[in-house]
């Protein structure tokens, strides 16, 4: 038997594995230091659902994963084929960048990428064996072959026991045409992980040509378009262009921009539901597990909302390179004879042609409080987890996650200390602290409501929050990683010097910093009020953006820093590794139950758990400290 | 342990004593002096200052600065001497709290927990600490439990319910705007229905104003025909012969009172006054005193809880309903034979202490507990959250602008509605993101 050794092994080449091995390339800077093992090398990066990237709250993960130097933002870019950022009716604090891209484009993209990257070798196989020894992984057996690692990062996605669901018919396999990876599950549970089941679904491809296409209403994207990556936004003819083997974000929007279109359900469609759900598997029984309520089938979306005569379907393009539309809308595991019906009841879609039928998909997940924030789990050490396998959904959340992941990692290789994110620093610190301290009840998405520091936390400031704690982790790496960190330079400047001015200038008799505050004012208007300065000439829109965000909510925002910084020192203050809760028995049985399950690192976490009370956070900094005291001098009431 | 914020509480017992002493601890105790008195908060020592409480109102105080780390509890403290008036300590603290961000009030044995955690106390000393806090906050959420599970916590639950499906509201106007299904509430709906919560909020404020301005400690009065044994009721509750009684009826002329401390006897308890009172007579025949009568019915007007004392254990006619209608029926004499006592009624024997205990419970249930509550009362704490809770309101009420479809700014809106259930949240529980994501998603269909 052949032996192989790297420094991280990832598991999976999905959207958190990419991350993964992409930070942990970034850290480690050695030829060969990280390995992608994946069934099958050609579907690294692929888009198994909704070929878009971004959305409320998804799109400030985006960015945060661009500022710190991963690769989401940089393939959404270069592959974008309908950029659109919501909510611009709303405050900068709530929009999100959403883009829809080429499928085949995007997936092509990231695997350019990773196969840039010296740094990165990707093996074909599955994994058989995790090997442990003494409590830390070692590494894993791939295909019969051993290979060594210091850490392993395992994302799984919907792959582990997945079975797919269409009508009465179960099939093996995590997506479509794809196998299952069946040991993994045993494999963990054998190490005394608990697991837990998900399910998910997809909806129907159709062929555009048998679309009548022109004739639905239109639905567009901006004219305008907004990039995600701090690169591509540093403009036209960026001089980073060559260091990106993805096509290209010389220019902007790189391919070519598409529109969708919108058609609806009809009460026909309904009947056919409602007469067939006794074949859906979510409501014959065939299927237990749960899925998310905001992603809901559309039998679910009848059934639970009966009284609505239709619900909105956007026909999406999936590709510049075949016409195959994405359903959005019609998630569905019904089966394929009755998927036909319910298209064809669509107006415009009367001999509408299903390239693949929609399915839904039960994979096992490993329930999330037995990870740390780092992403390590907490009974086998040097293992991570990332994505679907700790029941989130979406890319984005897998790709924040395995990009923590990967960084913990390559730390760990590094002897150096572990890194997390706090929950007033970004959403992917809001995203890590959710899966350690709650329990999950579907997959779990990420909402801008889910933050409470989201005035701070915005998608356009996420260079400026993130970017140099990327560059102090050493996630800056290469001549991409200098790009970064010039243009971040450069912006810094920008904001102070047109943010020190506005103290300075009056308008109409009104002083500047006064107008700002107002409820009318906006970027366009504090960008308008200073085109006299020749000085800022040539300052890019978004650092008006940003300077006007910052004023706009000056008051909130002082306000929330407070609080951070008064929590600040309980919020970071760390829990001993071994504590036996059981026998803290001053604190209430429920407390000392869920302390013991979710062994939270720091008072932050256990202040948060479910059915703990601000009185039990402090009797367990009194206990705490007795614990810590020898044990002679210890009065009863705690013992080890 | 500079745990980053400050606390403020009351730290000697809760009543009517001559003199309290609130206290302050942490990073911002200083500041809140300065705040509230001019430049007192510098050095250490004792000095004597006026407390404002706003609206020109202010009280003499001697104010004690202790810098940590030399200090109780090892952070920066302030005491503050002022006299014991339950309600003027309540405004105090109310002021404080006010007067910078970030100051709150201590939870359960917070004060000794940081002195532990500061190292200010030996091991020998904090050995009780964790049994102290354990058992507070044990009573406390016992308290709580109690409180709602009776009419006024469903009042406070529906407020809060409310304030979460405007939460919802808001939120799923900006998270799930994508989605056409998703209709965000207009900028009128949401002016309209904040200030319909605040009235409501403000409502249960005004209707406890009575309870706000007593100052003294709850009254609680023995009342009853002449020679229902009322006085010797009153001598076995204090424990000790304070009235004189004799079998001739009428002896009691005049009004006695004395502080029953009550503090163990229900969590949350503490001490009342206990007012012997001559004996009510239906008829004026029979009448020793009728102007000591007349007295006697005033007096009982203005008292908090009515011990109606009654051999014969029938209650009947009689006794007028008390304000706020919390009377207590005392079967006394209960060693004596007797026919069927009414339902409902605590039967009492002043000779062999029988159903002592009992009573004592209901009377400080009656005077701070549930039964309170229930008459209406706002415990201070809970008058805090609703203030907060309505002064947020009001003010989505002047910023949300009333006429478009719109709200511009949602994420502001959204702030607000957060702080109202966190304030409401401490009467009925903590409410997280995901109970409001759980309604939006319960209310729209969500997911294209």
């Amino acid at each position: 038997m052949s032996e192989r050794s790297f420094q991280v092994v990832v598991i999976g080449g999905g959207h958190a594995g990419v991350e993964a091995a992409w930070a942990a390339a970034n850290l480690l800077r050695t030829e060969k230091s990280v390995a992608i093992v994946t069934i099958d090398p050609s579907k690294i990066g692929v888009m198994s659902c909704n070929p878009a990237i971004g959305g409320l709250a998804k799109g400030q993960l985006v960015r945060e994963i661009d500022a710190l130097g991963g690769v989401m933002g940089l393939a959404t870019d270069a592959t974008g084929i309908q950029f659109k950022v919501l909510n611009t009716s709303k405050g900068q604090a709530v929009r999100g960048p959403r883009a829809q891209c080429d499928k085949h484009a995007y997936a092509e993209s990231v695997q350019a990428m990773i196969a840039s990257r010296p740094e990165i070798e990707v093996l074909r196989g599955t994994v058989d064996e995790l090997i442990v020894s003494g409590g830390s992984i070692r590494g894993v057996v791939v295909a019969g072959q051993k290979i060594e690692a210091r850490a392993v990062v395992l994302t799984t996605g919907t792959f582990m026991r997945a079975l797919m669901h269409t009508g009465e018919s179960k099939v093996e396999g995590g997506r479509y045409g794809e196998a299952s990876a069946v040991g993994i599950s045993a494999t963990l549970r054998s190490l005394g992980f608990e697991l837990g089941r998900l399910k998910t679904g997809t909806p129907p491809r159709l062929k555009q040509s048998t679309i009548r296409w022109d004739e639905l209403d239109i639905a567009r994207g901006d004219q305008h378009p907004t990039p995600f990556s701090d690169l591509t936004l540093a403009g036209a003819g960026g001089r980073h262009a060559a260091l990106v083997p993805a096509p290209s974000i010389a220019r902007f929007p790189v391919l070519e921009q598409i529109n969708c279109r919108q058609t609806r359900t009809t009460a026909e469609s309904h009947e056919l539901i409602r007469a067939n759900l006794h074949r859906a598997p979510m409501y014959s029984g065939q299927i237990e597990s749960v899925g998310p309520r905001y992603c809901p089938s559309i039998e679910d979306k009848v059934v639970r909302f009966a009284e609505r005569e239709t619900h909105g379907v956007f026909l999406e393009p999936e590709s510049l390179r075949d016409d195959w539309i994405y359903c959005n809308g019609i998630s569905t595991s019904l089966p394929a004879d009755v998927q036909d019906k319910i298209v064809r009841s669509m107006p415009g879609c009367e001999q509408a042609e299903i390239y693949r039928y929609g399915y839904a998909v039960e994979y096992d997940m490993v329930r999330p409080h037995q990870i740390a924030a780092t992403g390590m789990t907490r009974v086998v050490e040097g293992l991570f987890l990332a994505g679907q396998i700790n029941g989130t959904s979406g890319y984005e959340e897998a790709a924040a996650q395995g990009l923590v992941a990967g960084l913990n990692a390559a730390l760990r290789t590094l002897e150096r200390e572990p890194f997390t994110f706090g929950r007033d620093q970004a959403y992917i610190g809001v995203l890590m602290d959710d899966l350690v301290t709650k329990t999950p009840v579907e997959p779990y998405r990420m909402f801008t409501s889910r933050a409470e520091h989201r005035l701070i936390l915005r998608a356009d400031n996420s260079a400026d929050r993130l970017t140099p704690i990327a560059r102090e982790l050493g996630l800056l790496s290469g001549e991409l990683g200098e790009r970064r960190w010039e243009r971040h330079q450069a912006r810094a400047a920008s904001i102070r010097a047109v943010d020190s001015r506005i103290d300075r200038l009056t308008v109409d008799g009104e002083r500047l910093s006064k107008l700002v505050r107002m409820p009318e004012f906006d970027s366009t208007r504090l960008m308008e009020a200073m085109a006299g300065e020749p000085e800022f000439d040539g300052v890019p829109y978004e650092v008006w953006e940003t300077v006007f965000a910052e004023r706009r909510y000056a008051p909130y925002i002082d306000r929330a820093r407070n609080d951070i910084r008064r929590g600040q020192e309980m919020e970071r203050r760390r829990l001993p590794d071994r504590i036996d809760y059981h026998a803290l028995t001053p604190l209430r049985t429920e407390a000392r139950a869920a302390l013991s399950r979710f062994r939270p690192e720091t008072f932050g976490q256990a202040s948060r758990l479910e059915g703990i009370t601000p009185a039990d956070v402090t009797l367990l900094a009194v206990l705490v400290q007795r614990y810590q005291q020898p044990p002679t001098a210890r009065a009863d009431g705690v013992n080890t | 342990m500079q745990t980053g914020d400050t606390i403020i509480a009351c730290a000697t017992a809760p009543g009517l004593g001559a003199r309290a002493v609130v206290r302050l601890s942490g990073p911002a105790a200083f500041v809140v002096v300065d705040e509230n008195c001019g430049a007192a908060g510098r050095g250490r020592g004792v000095r004597a200052a006026r407390w404002r409480m706003g609206a020109g109102v202010e009280v003499p105080c001697l104010i004690a600065l202790f810098p940590g780390p030399r200090s109780y509890t090892g952070e920066d403290v302030v005491e503050i001497a002022m006299p014991g008036n339950p309600t003027l300590v309540e405004r105090v603290i109310a002021s404080a709290i006010g007067a910078i961000a970030g100051i709150r009030l201590a939870g359960p044995g917070e004060f000794t927990a940081r002195a532990y955690l500061n190292e200010r106390l030996t091991l020998a000393q904090a050995e009780g600490v964790a049994s102290l806090i354990a058992a507070q906050s044990e009573s406390e959420l016992v308290e709580a439990k109690r409180l709602l599970s009776g009419e006024r916590g469903a009042m406070y639950r529906a407020f809060a319910d409310e304030a979460m499906t405007l939460l919802a509201l808001v939120e799923a106007g900006i998270d799930f705007t994508d989605q056409e299904d998703v209709v965000a509430i207009s900028g009128a709906d949401l002016k309209r229905r904040a200030a319909g919560l605040a009235t409501q909020i403000e409502g249960v404020l005004g209707n406890a104003a009575g309870e706000e301005a007593r100052s003294e400690l709850p009254r609680v009065a023995l009342a009853g025909v002449p020679n229902a044994g009322k006085s010797t009721l009153f001598n076995v509750l204090l424990g000790r012969r304070r009235a004189v009684v004799s079998d001739e009826a009428g002896t009691t002329r005049d009004v006695l009172e004395e502080k029953l401390d009550l503090s163990r006897d229900i969590p949350g308890g503490s001490e009342v006054i206990l007012c012997d009172t001559p004996g009510v007579a239906d008829e004026a025949a029979g009448m020793i005193d009728a102007q000591a009568q007349a007295m006697s019915r005033e007096f009982l007007a203005s008292t908090d809880v009515v011990l109606w004392c009654d051999p014969t254990g029938r209650f009947e006619g009689g006794m007028e309903a008390v304000p706020g209608g919390r009377v207590i029926r005392v079967r006394t004499k209960a060693d004596l034979p007797h026919g069927r006592t009414a339902e409902g009624a605590i039967e009492v024997s002043a000779l062999d202490g029988f159903h002592v205990p009992s009573l004592r419970r209901a009377i400080a249930d009656a005077a701070w507990g549930r039964a309170f509550v229930e008459a209406g009362g706002v415990l201070p704490r809970h008058r805090r959250a609703l203030r907060g809770a309505g002064a947020e309101l009001r003010a989505i009420e002047a910023e949300v602008g009333g006429g478009g479809q719109n709200i511009p700014e949602p994420e502001l809106a959204a702030g607000r509605l957060r702080a109202v259930l966190d304030c409401l949240g401490e009467l009925t529980g903590r409410m997280t993101p995901d109970d409001v994501i759980g309604r939006v998603f319960a209310t729209f269909c969500v997911g294209k």
